[in-house]
């Protein structure tokens, strides 16, 4: 049977995956392979006194142990090249590599790595707070000579990895004609990915090349790390994808890759760096934490007239992607509703000596969001407007602008959403019927599809099935294995298991921007559904020779090119891939899709590299929930989700990227507390401690999709997978707040916040 | 002397191996017997990844000693299959949307596979009771309840009431 | 990582009270070695002996007996929570259903358990509510200690090092009772307590008043231990809601709760009198259902 564009399908890796079969980043095995473990800093600030391998290297099975000393005098990093593979001079942060253990068993390289002897002079660790009161020591002293990857630079200094600042005239005069100011702090933990899969690499270096196996978002990504890193071109690097046990953003960057080439190349030897869970902690690009104030000023009307906003955000020892993420709040700030006047935003990012920071699904959107939502709710309050006739009456229509000047066109959907979520969910009757310790939330959002470029390969087989190569890879999110498969077999008509998708492999596929930003199935779609129609275009020109029939009067259809009304003249496809393959040469067809750049305001702000949602995407959400007065425990009692989609591709790889990505925002807003110590060091250090929220902690989500094409592509498809986290911890923390009459200013909520406002609240009673 | 020699049946076929005390189940299984379907995700229970069937009782591998399974009968995911046709729970699950990423499928195959092989109409409470070990990041769990509840559905219907095909 | 620890794994009685016999703190019992194991990756054990007791038999069975519930050294949670006899008791059966997953409930024992000695073992409030007995058992001698001397401190028990836990008796339970168990922890399951207590309330049918209370918590202070004060406020008063959080607030005597990563000790402190209070609540609760059924 062929498959549809919206039809159901069955994963083409899901039998692999529920039968054990799939090959993992941490499954890989190569002849000769030798395994490393990574010598951490157990300290989060010193100076690096010295590094004693001698007693390692004459531990059993020992291959050889590589230290800064051996790596190459170069510095890389995704915007901002601050990095190296190993400590040097300095250590930045706890569990900072130092040195290499390469050994034939990963047991002995472990117990080697505790036979090296490190000497640290240790300082006091600079944390956020101190970053931004202006305290402790530089953590970068050589932060000026650090290179732009992309060649354009952006105000930094000393421990400030990047500060934007958007300062339009006329803000301190809307807020002296203000009838109310109201204003808010908030702050967030970071928050980590915790992919089931913990990170891991096998590199080997032969011919001049380094080849790498490894479970990556973003391969093309991983290449150029590796060869900033190991200082060789681009494409002297090839990396080869494996099914990734999750990523959420974490995998998009090289973090073990450059060990496992460093290792690799140092000792000649194939090596796998695997890390364990408590490594994997300690070290993984965690989404950022943050401290934001927003002060709004409000005329007479209750319109919004003004706004401060200020962002201070935990970049870590290193910058990764963050400095992009600096200039985000320009985009969510202010959007959504409207804003009669104007904003003055500072965000800054700041050098700590903890983990680097970097993304996660959703990135900063799920705190600015959060911060944006409750603030709305203290204006409605302080305005005593009901909180959802507060939002409806400010909404952003068709047309509004975010403070970027990006015109959001298809602003309007939001009152649609807001429409469509009544119907389920009507508020009144909702208020009307919440048991005790019950509350409500509703948040509302706009977001992106990430634009990078994709390319596609199809080829047909002499059988008539479909290769189809591309180093877009699948996430676990369906993009690949149902997305893109079904946009290719659908056009092909063939059955989902006659389109086989490739691994990726930087040597094979053109550029691919990444799992990252939903971007995989509206983007990748794209060249998928023109380089197959290109192949289609040649099959039906074979057909219809072999049919003797005109070409607009084939079909393709179950595997077999037919003549439009007359079943019994058919040929089947394989035949017709051959006969074309053996008269004009292979059948295959290549195309490429990048979203092209959206206009905005190059003057709204100093040092925004990040200005623009493309392919914008809008959304409402809504939360009940039930706080146990005996624990302080929050339950999310319902959840419903009204997100547009563009155009569903698979309905059952969908609603799993809405269910699984607001269950990851219940354990935002509630359980994942990822705090960090006054001394810099992690808090919750293994999956006991963070905790993640289990299948008896997670409601089924109702989700409902709005259909409005992205007008730009022939598929219509818009990102789905990032969005559904965006708004959770916005429609819970709201909706605890309705549920207490206490605000929560920090996010995860925890027992302990809401128990003691529970007891502060009975006090005054 | 800190090695045992130890013989359990594993996935219907007699096994020996020579391993140190405290070898974990799951480095003997992936590392010497090459059966990398049980998953390492946290070493220390949480997680439920490295799920098997240790006479019939679910365990996580990475906490259980090799030591300990002498005589008696391992089951993982790789014997959860048929000759890797998938039974009726896991073509439930590639239906249903249960798998994202898949790491730890494996895990939730073999703790459901235990749970209907005791019980044959289970709710959905007893669903989710029985995966409170079993961590999945990627689908929020609904869509792999409801695979369980439709393989339970199939099997009431056809009578045969008791076991999910293995 | 390689430890060069040795496994025995014993088929009988006598092979295990010999070999701790002669090993001694040497050999480390092992049943289905959730902690021990745990604690070995940790580092925090080094014995020369696993000795594994898995396959020992007659110690896995839940017996009715004279003196009360003999539960043996192998019984496990998933046991205590679907056994007849124990279902019965709520104290116990909703803890056991409450340690970590399925994974752990299947081969963890309560035994370990106690043994363990984990300040938030969840299985010990419950067993101190029913004046449990724990027998021990070494080559040629037996012993029985009431519950609350065998648990000395944190990991720390009465046990000898030769000696072998066999099984716990628990007392029979009086008529008229209700009991409950109440875990408080950040997620629904896979926690370690924060705070946990076990409640049973008697309460005579004739006068509607309390008759025997037992309160007993875990998790805020280095023993799971009794609330004597929360029981004397309670014998010989109807059992109000007001009652229950005067109990609950009594509780608070002997409580000397740690700040971890877990939860602070303002939390704990917070949280326990209303644990105390529902716990209390819902053995009443009990009592009243199991009298409209009597
Ligand atoms: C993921 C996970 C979650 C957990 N969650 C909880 C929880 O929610 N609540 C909770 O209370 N516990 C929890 N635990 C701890 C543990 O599961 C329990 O304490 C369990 O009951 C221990 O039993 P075991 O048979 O596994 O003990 P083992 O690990 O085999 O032994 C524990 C201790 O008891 C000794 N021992 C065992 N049997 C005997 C005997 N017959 N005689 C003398 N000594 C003996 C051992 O030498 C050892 O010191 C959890 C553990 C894990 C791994």
């Amino acid at each position: 049977m062929s498959v549809t564009i919206g039809g159901t399908m069955d994963r083409t890796d899901g039998v692999a995956k529920v039968t054990g079969k799939a090959q993992y980043g941490v499954d890989h095995v190569e002849a000769g392979m030798a395994h490393a473990a990574v010598v951490r800093s157990p300290v989060p600030a010193g100076r690096l006194v010295g590094v004693d391998v001698g007693a390692a290297r004459r531990m059993p099975e020992v291959v050889g142990v590589v230290t800064a000393a051996d790596q190459p005098d170069s510095y890389g990093g995704w915007v901002l090249q601050d990095q190296r593979i190993l400590a040097s001079d300095q250590v930045r942060y706890e569990g900072e590599p130092i040195a290499i253990v390469v050994a034939e068993t990963r047991a002995a390289a472990i117990a080697a790595a505790a036979a090296v002897r490190v000497e640290i002079e240790e300082w006091e660790a600079v944390t956020m707070a101190k970053a931004v009161a202006g305290e402790g020591h530089v953590i970068h002293p050589d932060w000026q000579s650090y290179v732009p990857t992309f060649g354009v630079d952006h105000p930094r200094w000393g421990n400030c990895a990047c500060e934007v600042r958007a300062e339009p005239d006329g803000v301190d005069e809307a807020f002296a004609r203000a009838a109310h100011v109201v204003e808010d702090t908030f702050t967030a933990n970071r928050q980590y990915q915790a992919y089931l899969e913990p990170k891991a690499a096998t590199a080997s270096y032969a011919d001049g090349r380094y080849i790498l196996h490894t479970a990556t978002q973003y391969p093309f990504n991983v290449r150029e790390r590796v060869a900033q890193l190991m200082g060789v071109r681009l494409s002297d690097v090839r990396v080869v994808g494996k099914t990734i046990g999750g990523g959420f953003g974490a995998k998009l960057d090289g973090w073990v890759e450059p060990l496992a080439a460093l290792a690799a190349r140092v000792t000649g030897r194939t090596v796998q760096v695997r890390l364990s869970r408590a490594e994997d902690i300690l070290t993984c690009p965690m989404r950022e934490n943050a401290t934001m104030t927003i002060r709004t000023a409000l005329d007479d009307e209750g319109r919004m007239i003004g706004r401060q906003f200020t962002c201070e955000m935990d970049n870590g020892a290193y910058s990764g992607e963050m400095p992009w993420l600096a200039s985000l709040p320009l985009t969510v700030i202010g959007a959504v509703y409207k804003l009669h006047g104007p904003m003055r935003a500072v965000c800054r990012l700041w050098y700590t000596n903890t983990p680097p920071t970097g993304a996660f699904r959703g990135v900063n959107g799920v705190y600015l969001y959060m911060a944006q939502e409750q603030h709305m709710d203290h204006i409605a309050d302080t305005l005593g407007v009901d909180r959802r006739e507060y939002r409806l009456r400010h909404l952003f229509e068709d047309g509004d602008a975010s403070r970027t000047g990006q015109v959001l066109e298809q602003a309007g959907i939001l009152r649609q959403a807001f429409d469509r979520l009544e119907e389920r969910a009507p508020w009144q009757e909702i208020l009307d019927n919440l048991g005790p310790n019950q509350g409500v939330g509703i948040a509302a959002a706009v977001w992106m599809t990430n634009p990078l470029p994709g390319e596609v390969t199809i080829k047909m087989s002499e059988d008539g099935t479909a290769s189809l190569v591309t180093a877009a890879n699948d996430n676990g999110s369906g993009a690949v294995s149902m997305g893109l498969t079904q946009i290719v077999a659908s056009t092909l008509g063939l059955s989902e298991g006659d389109v086989r998708a490739s691994m990726p492999d930087t040597d094979i596929s053109g550029y691919d921007g990444g799992s990252q930003g939903s971007r995989t199935t509206a983007i990748v779609g794209t060249a998928a559904l023109e380089a197959s129609t290109k192949v289609r275009e040649q099959l039906l020109a074979t057909a219809a020779g072999l049919l003797e029939a005109h070409v607009d009067d084939i079909e393709l259809v179950d595997g077999q090119a037919r003549v439009k009304g007359s079943p019994s003249a058919t040929v089947p496809l394989g035949q017709v891939a051959a006969a074309a393959t053996f008269t004009g040469g292979a059948v295959t067809a290549t195309s490429s899709y990048a979203t092209p750049p959206v206009p905005f305001d190059a003057g709204c702000a100093t040092g925004a590299l990040f200005t623009t949602m493309c392919t914008p995407t809008y959304h409402v959400h809504l939360a009940v929930v039930e706080v146990d007065d005996v624990t302080g425990n929050v339950d999310v009692v319902r959840y419903v989700v009204v997100q547009d989609a563009g155009k569903v591709i698979s309905p059952v790889g969908a609603r799993g990227q809405v269910q699984g990505g607001i269950a990851q925002g219940i354990g935002y807003s509630l359980y994942e507390s990822q705090r960090i110590g006054d001394d810099a060091r992690l808090v919750e250090r293994s999956l006991e401690s963070y905790r993640l929220p289990l299948a008896v902690d997670i409601p089924d989500v109702e989700v409902v999709f709005l259909e409005n094409p992205d007008p730009q592509t022939g598929l219509g498809a818009k990102g789905i997978g990032e969005a559904p986290i965006v708004l959770s911890a916005a429609a819970i923390s709201t909706a605890v707040r309705h549920a207490t009459g206490r605000t929560f200013n920090a996010i995860p909520i925890t027992p302990e916040d809401v128990m003691f406002a529970l007891q502060e609240a009975e006090e005054v009673r | 002397m800190t090695s045992n020699s130890v013989t359990f049946s594993l996935n219907g076929v007699d096994r020996t191996v020579d391993v140190p005390g405290a070898e974990t189940l799951l480095d003997t299984l992936r590392d010497r017997l090459n059966l990398r379907g049980s998953k390492e995700g946290c070493l220390e229970g949480e997680c439920g990844a490295c799920t098997v069937l240790v006479d019939d009782r679910p365990i996580d591998a990475c906490i259980y000693p090799t030591a300990a399974c002498g005589g008696r009968r391992v089951r993982t995911v790789e014997g959860l299959s048929d000759g890797g046709v998938p039974s009726l729970l896991q073509r439930a699950m590639v239906r249903s949307g249960s798998i994202q990423c898949g790491f730890c499928t494996p895990g939730f195959v073999v703790a459901v596979t235990a749970l209907l092989e005791r019980e044959s109409n289970p709710s959905r409470a007893d669903i989710a009771d029985a995966v409170n070990g079993n961590i999945c990041r990627c689908t929020g769990y609904a869509q792999i309840i409801e695979a369980v509840q439709a393989v339970v559905a199939d099997s009431l219907a056809a009578g045969t009431g008791q076991e999910v095909e293995a | 990582m390689q430890s060069p620890v040795r496994f025995h794994s014993a088929t009988t009685f006598e092979e295990v009270v010999d070999a701790l016999d002669e090993l001694g703190s040497e050999a480390r019992l092992i049943a289905g070695g959730t902690d021990v194991m745990i604690q070995l990756a940790r580092g925090e054990l080094s014995p020369q002996v696993l000795l594994h007791i898995e396959r020992v038999p007659g110690l896995g069975t839940v017996a009715a007996g004279e003196g009360g519930l003999h539960l043996g050294a192998l019984v496990t949670h998933a046991m205590v929570r679907s056994d007849p006899a124990t279902c019965a008791l709520a104290a116990l059966a909703d803890a056991a259903r409450q340690v970590g997953g399925w994974q752990t409930q299947a081969i963890g024992t309560v035994v370990g358990n106690i043994v363990n000695a984990s300040p938030a073992a969840d299985l010990t409030p419950g067993l101190l509510v029913h004046d449990a007995m724990v027998h021990l058992s070494r080559r040629g001698s037996e012993r029985t200690l009431p519950l609350d001397q065998f648990v000395k401190g944190r990991r720390e028990t009465a046990r000898e090092p030769q000696e072998l836990v066999t099984g716990i008796t628990i007392a029979p339970t009086p008529e008229h009772s209700g009991e409950a168990f109440v875990k408080v922890g950040r997620r629904k399951a896979m926690e370690v307590s924060i705070v946990a207590v076990a409640t049973r309330l008697v309460v005579d049918p004739s006068t509607g008043t309390i008759a025997d209370a037992r309160v007993a918590v875990g998790a805020v202070s280095p023993i799971p231990h009794r609330a004597p004060a929360s029981e004397q406020l309670l014998i010989g008063q109807r059992p109000t809601a007001d009652l229950f959080a005067a109990a609950g607030r009594a509780a608070l005597e002997g409580a000397d709760p740690i700040d971890d990563v877990r939860a602070s000790r303002r939390y704990r402190l917070a949280v326990l009198p209303r644990a105390v209070a529902q716990a209390l609540s819902r053995s009443s609760d009990h009592v009243d259902a199991a009298r409209s059924v009597a």
